[in-house]
């Protein structure tokens, strides 16, 4: 099972909203963050899920973004938004530097739901939680955030009928004019079983680190993941040639959509043509330029297929 | 200090010196707009703590003298660059031109610099601001290319400061914002705006100011998508004669901000704000929420209690 980890921004909103098949047709199980105070686009993302009876999970507690403490409204939009029968949601708890084991206990302990997460993110009392939350029937996975939680920590909350994820964060943000053309992303969907891992996860080609929006780019940059040879994971970075000055991105994404489709079309293309690539190919032919958080849906939506096309080729 | 009377309360209270760095960032967006939207502010709330002040704080200085008797401080001990924009908006901006007329806009980008004020009336005049806490280390740059874009470009610095400008081109006017807080004309600017440079223009322009700009002289925009737009429109703007393609953008340039609210504000808002308030993400549900916090008094902000 793959878990992808989306802050939930107007356009990560967008791609549960207008895929939902894609998440509940295949292995896919996203954990959605929310970070904005109005709630309309969340709604109708989960909404989607919901009537494709996909499984999703959401933060009731996020660390990051507008909603920082706003646990009760989160899940108040949960329960007009989701029907309490719904047993695809899972509501997750994220553990961290600032948690105490008595308030997140008290946390789930109130939650009116029976599948609960945990993401494990820089909490240092691994043992006496997992000893606490042993008792607590209703947490059915733990969630750690690779870079944060040691092996030994992930090792406390080992259990029967409770599953492990583990996330690695693959992708490296630099400013877009200082990508390489290709690096490393992860392996993890091949190794997660040997380490002891019952799913994995990865936080698409955007990363781990919250960022609200940003000044105008020097330079446009698209990523597009694919599997080499071996099935080991890679992403390869689509830079403009423009990048002097923040002028003119629409010119920009077509120098660098015009590398994309370029590699893809290649004879010795490691490219998987998914639905998002053929609307970037699409939107090459005719010359449309239609907006950066477009552009970044894209190769999300692209990165999730990927992942869809790999895990169902394992199964046939 | 003649235009800016200390609240008595505060009449002989000095901000210690190595804070005024730190009270003058209170005039900064980043601050301001975080004291308006959340009606509190940590970062005003630490530095008044720190700097030992808020035990003269607390028998009812409301918000309003506060920001006066910090910005009174500033011009008069430490003129950070917020005082020279200041005094940009109000002598020059309300002083000389007329808010009817006339109106200012702070960093804009030209090339790979950005003109600290550029104020439009019916021509455009940029003003680089050098503190005495600047050096003139990248002017050349800025000059170059402000010169590309505006028909006249200023210096404005302290008297000390002016006297090191010998090497500026003939056509740079310089100002002093001297010790008693006006604007003095060291020698004027020569209006540049035949030479200007029709490309960094379009440049500097938004999409929608070039689109209106070429549609008015060119009749239609040009029919190509919308990954080409910019490229095609620039052919066709580098048509315009220089002054014209000036003349052009002055106008364009002009219905940026909302001038009709900043004619609302001015009898209200304190004038040490006028800088702040100049901006186009300063809007009237900003300015009724400033309007009530003014008002109040620290405590009721702050809580200060010390």
């Amino acid at each position: 099972m793959y878990y992808p980890y989306l802050r939930g921004k107007q356009y990560e909103l967008i791609l549960l909203r207008d895929n939902p098949t894609m998440f509940s047709d295949n292995p896919i199980y996203p954990i959605i963050e929310p970070v904005k105070t109005n709630f309309s686009g969340f709604t109708r993302a989960i909404g989607n899920l919901v009537d494709k009876k996909a499984k999703f999970i959401v933060v009731a507690n996020p660390q990051c973004g507008d909603l920082v403490g706003e646990e009760d409204s989160i899940l108040e939009v949960i329960e007009d938004t989701v029907p309490s029968s719904y047993n695809g949601l899972s509501i997750a708890y994220i553990v961290n530097h600032d948690s105490d084991i008595e308030s997140i206990v008290e946390s789930i302990n109130n939650c009116e739901r029976n599948n609960i997460s945990i993401i494990h993110y820089d909490f240092i009392r691994g043992r006496d939680l997992a000893e606490v939350l042993s008792e607590i029937g209703k947490v059915k996975r733990h969630i750690f955030i690779e870079k944060y939680s040691s092996k030994l920590y992930q090792k406390h909350f080992k259990r029967d009928g409770v599953e492990r994820i583990l996330i690695r964060d693959g992708f490296k943000v630099r400013k877009n004019e200082q990508y390489p053309q290709r690096e490393h992303y992860s392996d993890l969907h091949i190794t997660y079983e040997d380490e002891g891992m019952d799913g994995f996860g990865d936080f698409l080609i955007v990363g781990d680190e919250y960022r609200e929006g940003g000044g105008p780019a020097y330079a446009v940059a698209i990523h597009l993941t694919y599997l080499n040879e071996e099935k080991d994971m890679f992403v390869a970075h689509f830079v403009s040639e423009q990048k002097g000055s923040p002028k003119n991105p629409a010119r920009k994404f077509a120098e660098a959509l015009e590398k994309l489709v370029g590699a893809v079309e290649a004879s010795d293309s490691l490219f998987l043509r998914s639905n998002a690539y053929e609307e970037y190919r699409r939107l090459n032919q005719i010359g449309h330029f239609p907006g950066l958080g477009y552009a970044k849906k894209l190769s999300m939506q692209h990165h999730i297929e990927l992942m869809a096309y790999y895990l169902n080729s394992l199964s046939t | 200090m003649a235009t800016y009377k200390m609240p008595i309360a505060l009449a002989d209270i000095q901000i210690p010196e190595n804070y005024y760095s730190s009270f003058t960032r209170v005039f900064t967006p980043i601050v301001m707009d975080q004291l308006i939207e959340s009606g509190y502010s940590g970062y005003l709330s630490e530095i008044i703590e720190f700097s030992g002040i808020g035990k003269y704080l607390r028998n009812g200085v409301t918000l309003r003298e506060f920001l006066d008797w910090v910005y009174a401080q500033i011009i008069g001990s430490y003129r950070s660059e917020y005082a020279y924009k200041n005094a940009i908006a109000e002598k020059i901006l309300l002083g000389r031109h007329s808010l009817n007329t006339s109106c200012m806009l702070k960093e804009f980008r030209v090339e790979n610099s950005r003109a600290d004020v550029v104020i439009l009336n019916g021509t455009s005049n940029a003003y680089e601001i050098k503190s005495e806490y600047d050096s003139f280390g990248r002017l050349d740059k800025q000059i170059s290319s402000y010169i590309k874009v505006f028909d006249f470009t200023n210096i404005i610095t302290s008297g000390s400061q002016a006297k090191k400008l010998t090497f500026l081109p003939e056509s740079i006017g310089i100002l002093e914002l001297t010790e008693n807080y006006t604007i003095k004309n060291i020698r004027p600017a020569i209006s540049m705006k035949d030479k200007v440079d029709q490309g960094t223009i379009f440049d500097s322009l938004r999409k929608n100011e070039y689109l209106s700009i070429v549609k008015k002289h060119f009749g239609e925009i040009p029919d190509v998508p919308n990954t080409q737009i910019f490229d095609e429109c620039k052919t066709f703007f580098l048509k315009l004669s220089p002054i014209m393609a000036h003349d052009e953008m002055v106008k364009v340039l002009k219905k940026r901000g909302d001038k009709q609210l900043l004619k609302d504000l001015v009898s209200e808002i304190p004038r040490c704000l006028y800088a702040y308030i100049i901006d186009r993400k300063f809007n009237r549900s900003k300015a009724e929420k400033l309007n009530v916090l003014l008002s109040k008094t620290l405590e009721e902000i702050l809580g200060v209690s010390k």
